[in-house]
């Protein structure tokens, strides 16, 4: 039977590079060791697997004799089947196949590279914890670990993707995140039927609202973050080689929150939040206020600043809304193109870029310098709620479509669909846009102004939502 | 959710509603209109638009000022008439002001008012005036404080609170009036030489019944006027200076207010009128001594010239028998019934003034 996993292990990964076997020879008859070369640490195997072998000069023929006073290591198990036996090997064990013992066994002997713990780049803060998630999920397990040390803490891990076998798993407070929920959650990645998984994108789509610009599943770098959502009763699912951790449920409100809103002065913190609402509801509409107001209520605006707009718009061969769009397209051209492009020449090109192609385009007459201005600062407070970038473009082009459509009756058409779009919404059952929604599962307080850190640090969930 | 998002796509896509899309620099945008009579007795439209461009020297935009003349049977006519020689479509929405000539408002002003009324176009927060004078030698004035005369002449109306003489109405209140079949008092301007060159300026009121101009109101009526239709938000009242009788004290009025009470009296009717006003000293020719009752003689010698200046323009429009003191109005509200005829010739005025100076401190704005 031996022989049999033996030449199956050898025929599946032969070829390999990394795939490595050794035979030693002991006293009692040939062991043979399969591991991958580099997914191992070959100190660790030498040291606590070999050595075992080779320094026993008597072994039994019993497992338990093996396990007990021959392997050192400090994680050693069974092997179930031969797929198992391949699973193992593929995550950095050690298979263990012996010709005069009938079981085979496997010792954990991961050693692979991993990057160090590193300054969360998407979510900086002035104050507060600097350490970020890495890829490695044992890493991000005992960073929330240590947080979190509380013996109600689960971590349940799962493993997703037919060809990868990817490690993923489910964290949640037994006791402060609903059941139906932690259900919900599971059933949802154990019955996907992806192929493999190769970032947290690929979970967070199956659990996300469909056909929407808004996530309705929350992400984070941030162990500090990912610790108190999972406080508040949520959920998180953490992805082996992803950065990010997800955390569900999450509301429309959280984009307005940043990481050190708990961190620094809570007036502080309360006036730059009220600022970032402030910013979304201006880049969302501006757009589309301008776009109305220039073409179909012209008396709406004052005298001499309607003279103002007309003389800088004089000459512009194309339409308002066009201008407005292509202008809003060139930001977004300009982003990507800054985001891609390595930092040092990002910076610079975004700047550049801005800078003389605003100019170009009103010295060539292709665009006025108010609708320069109004898309300006409408992307520049887009900036301040990064999450929902992609959410603003789209409604910002939809409501400035309506706007020229029929202008202010068309403005006003456009945000009740967008408003309607996001009450439409809901994260793993919850509704998004809450509180404006049901409330009767959640008690969030931490809505638009921060309260009291000891009022809001409570579980978000009512007894009676919990079931 | 689909049902509705379909609607509002119908909706937006069929009905255009009110209004149309029309980029900002497509169109003339019209900031005044004169409206004139000739002898063949055809209504001549004047009107002064700005026109934005790209000046093609300097590669950037520029505003230019354009007048227009059409001439037509109606005002319609005549503003389809001045379309033929603009290249965009001339928008009244940033129309400032209407200027009737005093031959246009003599004639009446029934055959045109309407259209005001009734165009989409024309906003009801301008103001309507009379012109005493040509109307081309009003467009053709180098206004030095403003490019545009509809902007200039509306600021200086709205800029009335300075002086208490000027009279001022909003097309609102004069459409308003005219529907109510009350006579009515609107501003009045004409060009005056100045000392370095020509300028505009309010001519005190044109008294306008049933929609026809009948009468001038002097700079001198116009503030007993404002007081008797609560139309004074601050102004100046001169009066002797008590310890120099040759010379004037000036008092700033700070607040004032009008109410007003009608009652019969045997056959008579009686408009009683409250006026409360607070004042400061403004200034005092040769010097003031502030004595309790120095201050009094002041209040009292300002009472009676208010009352006199009340009673002498309202004695001369009831002389006249033009209601432009909406004494019909207040009948009708108060007694619930038809007014009856000539009512403000059977009316006397009765005057309670009372003027408070307070501390020259209190002056807060200059409105």
């Amino acid at each position: 039977m031996n022989e049999e996993y033996i030449e199956f292990i050898k025929n599946t990964l032969k070829g390999n590079v990394d795939f490595k076997q050794r035979t030693i020879k002991c006293s009692r008859g040939i062991i043979n060791l399969f591991f991958i070369d580099n997914l191992c640490d070959s100190k660790f195997i030498s040291e606590y697997v070999i050595d075992g072998f080779l320094q026993n000069y008597y072994i039994e023929s019993e497992i338990n004799y093996i396990k007990e006073k021959v392997l050192i290591g400090n994680s050693i198990g069974d092997v179930k089947n031969k797929e198992d036996a391949l699973l193992h090997i593929l995550s950095g064990d050690v298979v263990i196949v012996f010709d005069f013992i009938q079981q085979i066994i496997f010792s954990e002997a991961k050693g692979y590279v991993r990057r160090g713990i590193g300054l969360p780049i998407t979510e900086t803060v002035i104050k507060g914890p600097r350490e970020g998630f890495t890829e490695a999920f044992v890493d991000n397990i005992s960073l929330i670990r240590r947080k979190i040390k509380n013996q109600n803490l689960k971590f349940e891990s799962m493993s997703v993707g037919t060809e990868t076998n990817t490690m993923v798993v489910l964290a949640y407070i037994q006791g402060n995140a609903p059941e139906s929920l932690i259900d919900r959650i599971k059933s949802e990645i154990k019955n996907n039927n992806l192929n493999y998984i190769l970032d947290i994108n690929y979970l967070e789509e199956k659990l996300k609202s469909k056909n929407s610009y808004f996530d309705t599943i929350g992400y984070t770098e941030k162990p500090d973050i990912a610790a108190a959502k999972l406080l508040e009763g949520r959920v998180a699912i953490i992805v082996d080689g992803t950065p990010m951790v997800i955390t569900a449920p999450y509301f429309f409100v959280e984009n307005f929150q940043m990481p050190d809103d708990y961190y620094v002065n809570k007036y502080y913190a309360n006036s730059t939040r009220i600022i970032r609402m402030f910013s979304f509801i201006i880049s969302l509409l501006a757009s589309g206020f301008y776009v109305a107001i220039e073409t179909h209520h012209v008396s709406l605006i004052p005298t001499n600043f309607m003279f103002r707009l007309a003389i800088s718009r004089a000459g512009v061969p194309i339409p308002i809304v066009v201008e407005v769009l292509l202008m809003s397209f060139f930001f977004v051209v300009l982003r990507e193109a800054g985001i891609r492009l390595p930092q040092p020449i990002g910076q610079a090109m975004s700047i550049v870029g801005a800078l003389v192609l605003g100019d170009a385009a009103v010295g060539a007459g292709l665009a006025s310098q108010s609708t320069l201005v109004v898309v300006a600062i409408s992307s520049i407070c887009s900036f301040l709620t990064p999450k929902i970038y992609g959410g603003i473009a789209f409604w910002t082009a939809v409501i400035a479509i309506f706007s020229a459509l029929i202008g202010l009756v068309g403005f006003y058409m456009g945000v009740f669909i967008f408003l309607a779009h996001l009450s439409s919404l809901n994260s793993c059952g919850y509704p998004y846009l809450f509180p404006i929604l049901d409330k009767s599962h959640i008690d969030f307080k931490d809505v638009i102004i921060r309260r009291n850190l000891d009022e809001i640090s409570n579980s978000i969930f009512h007894k009676e939502g919990k079931i | 959710m689909k049902k509705i998002l379909l609607l509002l796509l119908t909706v937006s896509l069929t009905f255009e509603g009110c209004f149309n899309y029309r980029d900002l620099d497509k169109a003339l945008y019209v900031t005044s209109v004169i409206v004139d009579t000739s002898d063949e007795n055809t209504v001549e439209v004047y009107a002064e638009a700005f026109r934005p461009f790209r000046s093609n020297a300097s590669a950037s935009g520029k505003g230019e000022r354009i007048i227009f003349k059409g001439k037509g049977k109606t005002i319609f006519e005549a503003i389809r008439d001045m379309n033929l020689t603009s290249s965009y479509k001339l928008n009244y929405t940033q129309n400032k002001i209407i200027i009737y000539t005093k031959r246009a408002a003599e004639k009446g002003m029934d055959i045109t008012i309407n259209f005001f009324d009734r165009d989409q176009e024309f906003i009801f927060r301008n103001y309507i005036v009379v012109l005493l004078g040509d109307p081309k030698q009003l467009l053709n004035l180098d206004i030095k404080e403003e490019e545009y005369l509809g902007v200039f002449v509306y600021n200086l109306i709205d800029n009335l609170g300075a002086s208490s003489r000027a009279v001022k109405l909003s097309m609102n209140d004069f459409i308003v009036k005219s529907y109510q079949k009350v006579d009515t008092v609107i501003t009045a301007i004409s060009v005056r030489s100045d000392v370095s060159d020509k300028k505009v300026e309010i001519n005190g009121g044109a008294v306008i019944s049933n929609y026809k101009l009948i009468d001038i109101m002097t700079k001198m009526e116009g503030e007993g006027y404002n007081f008797l239709i609560d139309n004074i938000k601050t102004g100046t009242l001169e009066v002797p200076n008590p310890d120099a009788p040759n010379n004037f004290s000036t008092l700033e009025i700070l607040n004032s207010s009008t109410t007003t009470k009608l009652y019969k009296d045997g056959d008579k009717y009686i408009l009683k009128k409250k006026i409360k006003v607070k004042t400061s000293i403004a200034g005092a020719q040769i010097g003031l001594s502030f004595d309790k009752k120095t201050i009094k003689k002041i209040e009292q010698t300002a009472e009676v010239n208010i009352t006199k200046a009340c009673n002498l323009v309202y004695n001369d429009y009831k002389k006249k028998n033009v209601d432009i003191f909406a004494i019909g109005l207040s009948y009708e509200r108060l007694f619930n019934k038809s007014e009856p005829k000539n009512i403000i010739s059977n009316t006397d005025l009765e005057m309670d003034v009372k003027v408070d100076i307070e501390g020259s401190s209190n002056i807060k704005n200059f409105k």
